[in-house]
């Protein structure tokens, strides 16, 4: 799989994924996409970088912490969310949402308590992948 | 309403911090400091309820609650009458002298943190039990006292004993709080509420309804279980394995009356059948005749305490099974003299057991001398409970007998004051044994050390509780009035007049308190030769004790049943685990929509618009998937596994269901990878020959998922047979959430708590796979470093 090729393929298109992950986490509330989805593709992208160049780039057993410490976090933003809307809405994950008027741009945006919980989501779910596959890949 | 809240989350609180604190506590030598500080948590707690009692009198019971799982009457509530009041003044006034009393007998090489962390938490818990208004509320305050108790038996965990007792009384209590819990469900079920306040105005629904008796029996096995009522009341002496502060505290005082609390709490409710005085006091007079039977064979001071506890615990269950007016007065002032005077005696054993290395009457003896001091308490403890004059027992103990004489639904007219006055000889046996064996009788053997009394700080505890059991019996009307009363008048549903007094003329009850200590004296003085006879008993039919049935039954037979169980369905082989599930869910499906009638309409088939390149993606899809069983190479396998995935996915895009398709896409990239990662590990081709009926089987259960979910999913098409959820969703996405994606407002609003734990398991997953990929390498590791011979 480490052909020329495909390492320079994959130079061009990680960031383009990662980029468009992020796009798809934003846009989630409204249009298709969302924490799980923008997750699974975070970690394709990543996972496409570990099948180009291995363990040569990056020292992945020594991010592999990062990588725990991503989808604990991602639980704890989770059920922080959750706790919030114990606090402000009356029980456990009560959402709440804004339609915030933008200044310069005209335009209306949607602000969510959910987007919050969704980031928590995307973060397990990129965590759990990568994760998994370090472990995997550790083994070889 | 405040301050009920301080009562019942000011004890967690502070087992918190000290939870909290335990990494600076542990390093410091703090001495007596954390038991002066502890203190004041039960004092805050006894001051606060005090403050609530001048209120009983004047308004109605006090509710105060939180919601907590709306939809289901859920919620965290809290009720503040007579009987929540007398034994939350029983639980944190106990709870501060115990603290003060452990303060001295706690040695310095205790791990004092984990002492008063425990101690603390089964405080909170215990008064949210006393407290609660809500039975869900209840049950998990009370399934906290079960545990907190299991910590506290098992304090020192190093003793075998400790372990055993500890995980005894876990298991008999918490088997009986499953069984308490499914009779609130079945109480439930008849006054659709779980709110006490409710379900105490309704009676009569109650008693006609005919789910009353299971709902009762299984209530009751909670309680019984908890209150060490025959044939469960085998832990309680095990139990005394724990520190004589929580011996004291929660084994005597404060957690087993909990299943008597709950007793008296729903009895305005439950009593007044037959049915009830059968069960409820039946139950509790064999329990008193039992534990004064065992009782007085018992050497161990602890143990012969134990067991007069389940023996009044039994009277006090007794008199609450009667149900009349007066008998619920009894029980109220029996629960008051009891917790008083078998507390000292608890801490006077404590002293005891401190002083001469042992607590056993073949050591100990002739103490009157060398602990003055512990003698008295002992003797107005012992004389109280006797039920003699001039202290409190000696007040309850008439109420009792008086009460016997008027039981409704008697079977045989002067049977049940038979039984009564026979077991009290039992409990005057035993009082006596204590009083004299250890404090007049010289001990036949001598004792490790040469005994002493304790100083100031370990014996001001049980003075405070003996001057207590000489004012409940020299001045009752102190608490009668501003106590007792509300306490009985929650018990009974009737306004209470206590009349307490020694002295109430010549008249049935003191009769068979005349006879009951000539009797009782004959007793004692046969002592020796009836232990004796009882012991030729334990030794020729051992099977006769509930003991037997746990050791043999239980712990022999159980754990190896479960373990068959599990050796079952938990065969370590993944194909196994998938066909079981498979073929449950198919034939659940299969069973759920013939039970609803569903047939599969042609017609309305007929007419679905199919295009030509659904078509094909389907004919496509067909063939992956046959390919994906003929490959013989693992890699090809999976490849073409993951060719059904992008075809079912370019279905979904066929079909304008974007998400879907795109979350489909990235799923099956990702798998392929990781699977193809995981299959590094396992050879390239598949080796296995199946044999021919694991393959028949194989084929039937593939077979069975292929035609049941076609059938479902034609058969869902169909709109008639269910309606849809799609349109709400639809309607009110933008509204309720804000988002115009559906299936996103879905996942994050409208079923985040399913999201919430989709994740957890996604973690507990990865944690999984991270320790068996661990162990696997520790396995490695380990079998490189032994030399192979």
């Amino acid at each position: 799989m480490n052909s020329l090729i495909f390492r320079s393929i994959i130079k061009i298109v990680s960031p383009i994924l990662m980029l468009f992950s992020v796009y798809l986490l934003l846009r989630g509330h409204q249009l298709p996409g969302g924490g799980f989805i923008a997750g699974l593709m975070t970690s394709a992208g990543l996972v496409l970088i570990y099948l180009a160049y291995g363990c040569e780039r990056f020292d992945w057993r020594h991010r592999s912490r990062f990588f725990y410490f991503l989808f604990t976090s991602g639980l704890t933003i989770s059920f922080l969310t959750g706790l919030a809307g114990l606090f402000w809405g009356g029980f456990f994950l009560k959402s709440g949402f804004a339609h915030v008027h933008m200044p310069l741009i005209n335009e209306d945006w949607e602000f969510a308590s959910a987007a919050v919980f969704d980031f928590g989501v995307y973060l397990v779910v990129c965590g759990v992948c990568v994760s998994l596959m370090t472990m995997l890949g550790e083994e070889e | 309403m405040t301050s009920i809240l301080t009562i019942v989350f000011f004890p967690f609180v502070a087992s918190l911090l000290i939870l909290a604190l335990s990494p600076v506590l542990n390093k410091v030598n703090m001495g007596k400091k954390l038991g002066t500080v502890v203190a004041f948590v039960p004092f805050i707690c006894l001051s606060f309820i005090l403050s609530l009692l001048p209120q009983l009198k004047t308004g109605p019971p006090a509710t105060f609650h939180i919601p907590w799982v709306k939809s289901y009457g859920i919620e965290l509530s809290f009720l503040v009458d007579g009987l929540s009041v007398l034994f939350g003044i029983l639980i944190s006034g106990i709870g501060l002298l115990v603290v003060i009393y452990s303060i001295w007998y706690l040695s310095e090489k205790e791990d004092k943190v984990k002492f008063y962390l425990y101690l603390m938490m089964f405080m909170g818990a215990m008064l949210g039990v006393v407290f609660s208004n809500n039975l869900f509320g209840m049950f998990t305050f009370w399934e906290l006292t079960s545990i907190s108790s299991f910590l506290l038996i098992g304090f020192w965990y190093h003793k075998e004993e400790s372990r055993y007792g500890a995980m005894k009384a876990l298991v008999i209590t918490g088997l009986g709080g499953i069984a308490m819990l499914a009779g609130f469900i079945v109480l439930y079920q008849i006054t659709d509420t779980f709110d006490v306040t409710k379900i105490l105005t309704m009676g009569d629904v109650i008693k006609s309804s005919h789910l009353y008796v299971p709902a009762l029996i299984l209530i009751f096995l909670g309680c019984a279980t908890k209150s060490a009522q025959f044939p469960f009341h085998i832990w309680l002496p095990n139990a005394m394995e724990a520190p004589t502060p929580v011996s004291a505290y929660l084994h005597s005082a404060t957690m087993v009356k909990a299943g008597i609390f709950l007793v008296a709490r729903l009895s305005p409710a439950f009593s007044g059948t037959a049915f009830w005085t059968g069960l409820v006091g039946g139950i509790g007079l064999i329990t008193m005749l039992v534990g004064g039977v065992m009782a007085i064979k018992q050497t161990d001071l602890k143990a012969l305490l134990a067991y007069s506890t389940i023996s009044q615990l039994g009277m006090i269950m007794a008199m609450l099974g009667f149900g009349t007016q007066y008998s619920g007065e009894a029980a109220i002032v029996h629960i008051m003299n009891h917790a008083a005077f078998k507390a000292a005696l608890f801490m006077i054993v404590g002293i005891i057991d401190h002083g001469c290395g042992t607590r056993d009457l073949t050591y100990v003896g002739n103490l009157r001398k060398e602990m003055p001091h512990s003698f008295k308490i002992a003797f107005i403890g012992c004389l109280s409970m006797a039920g003699l004059p001039i202290f409190g027992g000696f007040i309850s103990k008439e109420m009792f007998y008086e009460s016997t004489l008027h039981v409704p639904f008697a079977p045989i007219p002067y049977l049940i004051p038979t039984v009564a006055v026979f077991a009290s000889l039992f409990t005057f046996a035993y009082s006596f044994k204590f009083l004299i064996w250890g404090f007049f009788y010289k001990a036949p053997e001598h004792p490790p050390h040469h005994p002493h009394e304790a100083p100031v700080l370990g014996l001001f505890s049980p003075v405070f509780l003996a001057l207590m059991v000489v004012l409940l019996g020299l001045a009752p009307s102190l608490f009668s009035h501003s106590l007792l009363e509300p306490a009985a008048m929650a018990v009974t549903g009737k306004t209470a007049e206590l009349h307490l007094a020694l002295w109430h003329g010549v008249n049935t009850p003191l009769v068979m308190s005349f006879f009951t200590v000539i009797l009782g004296v004959v007793l004692f003085m046969r002592l020796k030769k009836i232990n004796l006879f009882q012991e030729g008993i334990s030794n020729a039919v051992p099977w006769l004790s509930p003991n037997f049935v746990y050791n043999k039954g239980f712990l022999e037979g159980v754990p190896p049943l479960t373990q068959r169980c599990l050796w079952w369905f938990q065969s370590g082989y993944l194909r196994h685990y998938l066909m079981a599930i498979f073929s449950f869910l198919m034939i659940s499906t299969l069973y759920f929509s013939l039970s609803k009638g569903w047939v599969l309409r042609l017609d309305t088939l007929l007419k679905t618009e199919v295009t030509l390149a659904q078509v094909a993606t389907l004919v496509l899809l067909a063939c992956a998937a046959l390919a994906t069983i003929l490959f013989k190479n693992r890699i090809s396998a999976i490849l073409s596994l993951g060719m059904t995935g992008f075809l079912v996915a370019f279905l979904y895009v066929l079909m304008g269901a974007p998400d879907l398709a795109l979350t489909q896409y990235l799923v099956e990239a990702v798998s392929v990878i990781l699977i193809l990662l995981v299959f590094y590990f396992v050879p390239p081709y598949f080796e296995e020959k199946p044999t021919k009926n694991t393959k028949a089987m194989n084929i039937a259960v593939s077979v069975l998922v292929g035609v049941v979910m076609t059938f479902y999913m034609l058969m869902v098409m169909d709109s008639h047979l269910v309606s849809s959820i799609a349109s709400y969703y639809l309607e009110t996405s933008e509204k309720l959430a804000g988002g115009r994606n559906v299936v996103n407002v879905v996942i994050v609003d409208y079923r985040g708590f399913d999201t919430m734990f989709e994740i957890c398991v996604f973690s507990i997953a990865i944690l999984g796979i991270y320790a068996m990929l661990r162990l696997k390498k520790k396995a490695k590791a380990v079998q490189e470093e032994v030399p192979v011979k």
